[in-house]
């Protein structure tokens, strides 16, 4: 896996990074993390800094369920990113149903990487530690704009070295490889992959597989843009069936390319506490706090209500802390459960569905 | 937002409150059609006077019946009450008598076509109109007025309704007929309301196959199953998707004597009428380069001022997840480069390209600068047939260009800014007139 260089021309990012990693080891408070990272973003992403001030946010911390979140679709047209170093990677969205895709300008990914093996580790490697590593992904050498591919890399790097393999082509996924892969591990395995790549692994699988125990399924989303879309829970029941894995050890994995952190199913928490629990719900990192927000004001709602989930991410210190998020979900006690994205605005009687219309234009010679 | 209990169901034989099966829907069409030849024998006057009769004491005695009907139409639409409350009224108020009759004159040519056939000077012969035996209409349930009018048009056309409400909005059309039972109870065995889950094959075939006319509205997958479910001879009826836009022409504040101030104020009232939901909301408004006012100057005066008094009276209701998620996308990306005004009123968003550009409803609205006519033509031809209403302001000798170049297009209504949602009652729907479409006629030839 390349590595960015450091970035050793942006001391100010440097010292940042600095306390969102005691952070994230524990040494320090959330709040502590926030106040370092508003500063260095206001300081040093004029773009972000002049919207905040025309939302009124003039980054007093004292509130983070307050901050204004950048919608996610502004990274589609807008590069939002410190300008104290150049630039050394550029994650972007892997599509939507139309339009340009989404760009994640960094400086530097060391806190997105320690944070993603330190929550990774946390939810999974803990009670479930693999040797071997299937990844139903692009290798990161091949996919350089994937933070997907960037983040299974660098478990790859930290666990599996040379027992990690890919089965994503540009053209497809590359399920003879995979299945074959499957078939041969001998070792706890954890497979990881997006929904459409095991709708795709299960369909050509000729009869099933009894994965080794201590086996681990990280299913990652990822029907956007795709004709055809199954249910999550019966995926879940297909791959527990297919491939022998118990279903506390198939977890849900949430993020985008326009957050540094990653949320993760709590299954398998709850199976080692053997604390009965629901296994949609989802655990973010400490550095990584969420709020549903009404979908008319943006204001954030009460524990419990449904809205369009909003992240204030520390560990995306170099470009825009808050993401205001399409996603519907709600949020209780810190933990999160996912209801899907919002779709574009709906039909609701005659007025032409906005998908639709943006289709004919699109559509037109 | 959706109410899960079977609603009441009001059927020919008496009121349920379950969920319907095929037979019932069989047996309620069987019971509506035994009825069509009592329901032609009545006057376009007594119909007509039946009903100003319930629109009348709607208004009147509205704690009655008007504002309880908003109040919960609101709570099942996400609509305020205050909302509901205006569209209704604006309906009711159109309602009278008088009005209902000269509608049958101007679509039918003869106050009362239904009698016997009858000639006219200077045609040879005599026509007469002959009624559906039954006509099913199936609502969607934006726009909730349209259960009233779809009740008041197929009685003028002396035609039974089954009438099929969304689960969405089940409200009104019930509390009408309720009123019609107490106020003008000739005119109740005509009509019944029924609610299913739309998509429901075999609930749809039953009516479908019942009816001679099937009036159908919403979504164009939804228009098109129902329309499936129709066998020759019935006529089928659908309005489906479409859009409404501005436009702003060159050199028009002298000629039309429209300041900008009714300019800004007349969008806002077309962009908050219904939260901008229906078909006759404008997405966006195409302003000439020309204008007599820039974009951000109207940009301006809608958001600072128009947008917050109009929710004075229309406050916004709540917004869809999807709508408020799509609303927030498109303010971000445009504010980033300034092209946004918006407050918790609303938002206009200000365009480079002369391009058609979508709102996802909740009250934004797109300005966007066009040269020519020609532009603007060219940026609408992928909607072509989508189009219901234009809000045009332009000087008398460009109207020709825009009437001929729109109409094209499809574009089937014509208004100023400040009227888009509120058409005028003697007028055609979609292009499709309000009750023409529901009979047919028989011609006697001279002897």
């Amino acid at each position: 896996m390349t590595q960015p260089p450091p970035a050793h021309d942006a001391p100010a990012l440097r010292a940042t990074e600095s306390v969102v990693r005691d952070v994230i080891a524990g040494r320090a408070s959330f709040e502590a993390g926030l106040d370092a990272v508003l500063a260095y973003q206001r300081a040093h992403n004029a773009p972000l800094a002049d919207w905040w001030a025309r939302r009124g946010f003039d980054g007093d911390a004292s509130d983070w369920r307050a901050i204004p979140g950048v919608p996610t679709d502004v990274f589609r047209h807008v590069r939002l990113v410190s300008s104290e170093a150049p630039t050394t990677r550029v994650y972007r969205t892997s599509g939507t149903t139309h339009g340009a895709r989404g760009a994640h300008h960094r400086i530097s990914t060391a806190c997105y990487d320690a944070g993603a093996i330190v929550h990774f580790a946390r939810c999974l490697v803990d009670h479930a530690p693999f040797e071997r590593l299937v990844a139903l992904t692009f290798d990161p050498s091949d996919a350089p704009d994937s933070s997907l591919a960037h983040m299974v890399g660098l478990f790859a790097d930290t666990w599996t070295p040379s027992a990690t393999t890919y089965h994503l082509t540009p053209s497809d996924v590359d399920v003879a490889s995979a299945i074959d892969a499957l078939r041969s591990t001998t070792a706890p395995t954890c497979v990881f992959g997006t929904a459409f790549a095991f709708v795709h692994l299960l369909d050509a699988l000729d009869g099933d597989i009894a994965l080794p125990a201590g086996s681990t399924i990280v299913e990652t989303g990822g029907f956007k843009g795709r004709s055809r879309v199954v249910e999550r829970d019966a995926l879940y029941a297909d791959l527990v069936a297919r491939l022998g894995v118990p279903r506390s050890h198939v977890l849900s994995e949430y993020s985008m390319t326009e957050l540094s952190s990653q949320l993760y199913a709590a299954s398998l928490i709850d199976h080692v506490a053997s604390t009965p629990g629901d296994p949609h719900r989802l655990i973010a990192p400490p550095w990584c706090r969420v709020v549903a927000a009404d979908p008319t004001t943006l204001a954030p709602l009460p524990d419990g209500e449904r809205g369009l989930l909003r992240f204030v991410d520390l560990a995306n210190v170099d470009s825009v802390v808050a993401i205001q998020t399409s996603d519907l979900g709600l949020v209780r006690d810190g933990a999160v459960w996912l209801e899907g994205r919002a779709p574009g605005a709906t039909p609701r009687g005659c007025s032409l569905a906005i998908e639709e219309i943006v289709a004919r234009l699109e559509d037109a010679p | 937002m959706t109410t899960d209990a079977p609603p009441l169901q009001l059927l020919p034989d008496g009121d349920v409150t379950r969920d319907l099966t095929p037979d019932d829907i069989v047996a309620a069409c069987d019971g509506l059609r035994d009825r069509s030849r009592q329901l032609a024998g009545l006057s376009t006057v007594k119909i007509a006077d039946g009903l100003g009769r319930v629109a009348a004491a709607w208004l009147e005695d509205a704690d009655r019946w008007l504002v309880p009907t908003a109040r919960d139409t609101a709570a099942v639409t996400g609509y305020t009450p205050e909302m509901v409350e205006w569209a209704l009224r604006d309906l009711l108020r159109r309602l009278t008598p008088r009005a209902l009759v000269a509608l049958v004159e101007n679509e039918l040519g003869d106050r009362e076509p239904f009698q016997q056939p009858r000639s006219r000077a200077g045609v040879p012969g005599a026509r007469g109109a002959v009624p559906a035996r039954l006509t099913l209409e199936v609502l969607a349930g934006t726009v909730p007025a349209v259960a009233i009018e779809a009740i008041a048009l197929s009685l003028l056309a002396r035609s039974p309704l089954l009438l099929k409400t969304s689960r969405r909005e089940p409200v009104v059309a019930r509390r009408f007929v309720h009123a019609i039972r107490e106020l003008a109870p000739e005119l109740a065995p005509f009509v019944s309301v029924v609610t299913w889950d739309g998509g429901d094959v075999a609930l749809e075939r039953a009516a479908c196959e019942a009816a001679d006319v099937v009036v159908a509205w919403g979504g164009d997958e939804a228009i098109d199953a129902i329309s499936q479910q129709c066998r020759f001879p019935t006529r089928f009826f659908g309005y489906g998707h479409r859009v409404s836009f501005g436009v702003i022409d060159r050199g028009t504040a002298a000629h039309e004597r429209m300041s900008l101030h009714d300019v800004a104020h007349g969008l806002a009232l077309d962009v908050a009428a219904y939260d901008q939901r229906g078909c006759m909301s404008p997405h966006c408004v195409f302003v000439a380069r020309s204008a007599p006012w820039s974009m951000d100057a109207i940009a301006q005066k809608i958001v600072d001022e128009a947008l917050p008094q109009v929710a004075e009276t229309l406050p916004r209701g709540t917004l869809e997840p999807d709508v408020g998620a799509a609303f927030m996308q498109a303010i971000g990306v445009a504010e980033f480069d300034g092209r946004a005004h918006h407050n918790a009123f609303g938002a206009v968003i200000m365009h480079t390209e002369t391009r058609f550009v979508p709102s996802p409803g909740g009250r934004l609205i797109h300005l966007v600068p066009f040269e020519t006519p020609d532009e603007v033509f060219a940026a609408l031809r992928p909607l072509r047939d989508a189009i219901s209403t234009v809000g045009l302001i332009t000087t008398p000798a460009e109207r020709g260009t825009w009437l001929s170049g729109l109409s094209a297009l499809g574009a089937r209504r014509f208004t100023r800014p400040g009227r888009m949602q509120r058409p005028l009652w003697l007028r055609d729907h979609d292009g499709r007139p309000r009750i023409g479409d529901r009979v047919e006629w028989v011609s006697v030839e001279p002897s």
